[in-house]
């Protein structure tokens, strides 16, 4: 019954609607490489500021 | 939209915000300019007719910000002065230029990282707060001579004027 409920709406609101997926690995993927980038970038940054 | 999506899209826009803001304030109050903007230029050819360039080295700074003005030129295959002491302490401005063609000037375990271009004179200013030696490579392909083109600059307590 609400699988078909949702079926409904999801054929209502198209493609691109993405708020019935699953999007937790992707999410911690993206926090992943964000994390990493942030990291990166301190590196580089602190070993510029010892240089001084 | 789905939520992590909102949470994603909303961090890298403001990274970008951030890093605009940023690009922003150190374009405008940080003295951040385009390369060729404000730097003094040399005539290649007659390099060697400049007084500082004549001999160069490290010379006492006539100016209050630092204590030395250090001239390089950076040649096919070597620099001048081969080897550089300088006193533990001291804020050191480096000017590099070139004869020939275009040299790297990278100081290993500093910042000075700079390209010395024919006509162009690059400067960096930086203290030297402790003891020891620093390898000074060329790190812009120059041609055959290029992986021994390398020069010294030796951090010493005291220094030339106290032995």
């Amino acid at each position: 019954m609400t699988q078909e409920k949702e079926k409904k709406s999801v054929e209502k609101q198209g493609k691109d609607n993405h708020s019935h997926l699953n999007l937790k690995g992707t999410f911690m993927m993206v926090m992943a490489l964000g994390g990493l980038m942030l990291l990166s970038w301190f590196g580089a940054f602190i070993l510029f500021m010892e240089r001084m | 939209m789905h939520k992590y999506e909102k949470i994603w899209i909303t961090l890298g826009t403001s990274a970008l915000a951030l890093f605009l803001i940023i690009l922003g304030i150190s374009a405008v109050h940080g003295g951040h300019t385009p390369a060729a903007s404000g730097i003094e230029t040399i005539n290649p050819e007659h390099v060697r007719d400049d007084a500082r360039f004549k001999e160069p080295g490290l010379v006492k700074s006539k100016s209050s910000d630092h204590d030395y003005d250090l001239y390089f030129v950076a040649s096919a295959f070597m620099y001048e002065p081969g080897e550089v002491e300088i006193p533990v302490g001291s804020t050191v401005k480096v000017h590099v230029t070139s004869p020939d063609v275009v040299h790297g000037f990278q100081v290993v375990g500093t910042n000075i990282n700079m390209m010395a271009e024919p006509g162009l004179i690059s400067t960096y200013e930086m203290t030297f707060d402790e003891t020891g030696e620093h390898l000074i490579l060329c790190n812009e392909y120059c041609g055959v001579g290029h992986a021994d083109m390398t020069s010294k600059l030796i951090i010493v307590d005291g220094g030339k004027e106290n032995d």
